[in-house]
């Protein structure tokens, strides 16, 4: 764990979803959740830049020439284009959030650096937004 | 030598204990909501590069049962009652092989909703020796997994040792920078953060502890010549990981339960020990 080299300076950034202009909080859950949360974030928002594209989408365009075989590779191994709506709402409730038609949902990404032995909040980007249309 | 009656007996103790153990850390994933029932209608999946877990997924098993919640409940109620099973009865090969699968789902559900594959997988390599009625396979396979855990832990050392950043003072600070910082953006701020924050700019004493892991990590080398320390080298790999838990904020919970089999590996021999009739 860890003998990767970093980024030699103290940059860093984190992603978080906010609910009616509310952050969404995770730190106060347990280890094991907020893992969770942290890393399927992180990994949703990067999804959302990449417009949809992941090491699956990228791995299997490359290697299978069948588009029917391509396909239904795809279905089954990447996240359907609805996902974009719903794996917000998801993950609202996944933190036992109400949300009910209406309410808006945000993704942003927000940087920090580190300045006199406290981390700055420099600067923040709206990953996506939306409001929310369906309640499941 | 121990009779076999005698020895079976204490392998059945140290299982249940282990299994025991293995329950409370699944308690904790279903407490934290991390169970097949929390992913229905999650439809987010990401992979890196593992065929095995594409495999999975290529099958549709993981999406019909996340198709369906009443089967998902059905599934994270089976794990649970397995698990009950074997602490009642924990040489049972039948149970050991439903459990198995049914944790390797869940495995994969779990590991394709978080994006990346956790180094916590204990809570399955704890199961491959019972998979086996045979009592030389059971031997071998134990034998396997606990060489394995060892070699999980000197590998670890080895990056460490092969990339150089064993010598560079200041590559712990640069690591954890990026490990509290939800917790710097919500303000929960704790001894932890304070921790965190002091080891970033304190980058002697980060380094030290850097080391110390290493060389932690590196005493699983001494598994490779005697079995006669696996207790210590048992405690050494909880240290650790506790450790770890607090400066880097990476919990062991679903790895526990598999080093504490070191606690008991002189009554995992299989030799000469028969299987339950």
């Amino acid at each position: 764990m860890f003998s990767n080299n970093t980024a030699k300076d103290f940059s860093t950034f984190t992603y978080a979803l906010k609910l009616n202009g509310n952050i969404v909080k995770i730190t106060d859950d347990f280890y094991l959740k907020k893992d969770f949360s942290e890393n399927s974030l992180q990994l949703f928002s990067k999804w959302i830049i990449a417009d949809g594209n992941d090491l699956m989408t990228n791995l299997l365009e490359r290697k299978i020439t069948d588009s029917v075989k391509r396909s239904s590779y795809l279905k089954k191994l990447t996240p359907p284009e609805s996902t974009i709506g719903t794996w917000p709402v998801w993950f609202v409730k996944f933190h036992k959030l109400p949300v009910v038609v209406g309410d808006e949902i945000e993704v942003w990404k927000y940087n920090f650096h580190l300045k006199e032995k406290a981390f700055i909040l420099t600067d923040s980007t709206l990953v996506t937004e939306q409001i929310v249309t369906d309640e499941k | 030598m121990k009779n076999n009656s005698t020895l079976q007996l204490r392998q059945i103790s140290a299982y249940r204990i282990v299994f025991a153990i293995l329950l409370v850390e699944i308690l904790i994933y279903f407490f934290c909501d991390i169970h097949i029932a929390a992913f229905v209608n999650n439809t987010f999946i990401g992979f890196e590069q593992d065929p095995l877990l594409w495999f999975i997924y290529f099958t549709g098993l993981p999406q019909l049962i996340l198709s369906n919640s009443y089967l998902s409940y059905f599934i994270d109620i089976s794990i649970l009652l397995l698990l009950m099973g074997l602490i009642a009865r924990p040489l049972n090969s039948v149970l050991a092989i439903v459990l198995f699968l049914i944790l390797f789902i869940f495995y994969a559900v779990f590991t394709a909703h978080l994006g990346h594959r956790n180094y916590q997988s204990g809570y399955l390599l704890i199961l491959l020796p019972l998979l086996f009625r045979n009592v030389k396979s059971r031997q071998i396979v134990f034998e396997f997994t606990r060489y394995f855990l060892l070699f999980f832990y000197i590998s670890a050392a080895f990056f460490k040792f092969k990339s150089g950043s064993f010598l560079s003072i200041d590559h712990l600070s640069h690591a954890i920078v990026n490990q509290f910082t939800p917790y710097f953006l919500e303000q929960a701020n704790s001894i932890r953060t304070a921790f965190n924050l002091y080891l970033i700019t304190h980058h002697n004493l980060a380094s030290f502890l850097y080391i110390t892991a290493a060389i932690l990590e590196f005493s699983a080398i001494i598994g490779f010549f005697t079995k006669k320390f696996d207790k210590y080298l048992a405690v050494i790999f909880l240290l650790f990981h506790f450790g770890n838990w607090f400066i880097m904020d990476i919990a062991p919970i679903g790895q526990i339960a598999f080093i504490c089999t070191l606690f008991f590996s002189q009554y995992f021999a299989w030799k000469n020990v028969n299987p339950p009739s």
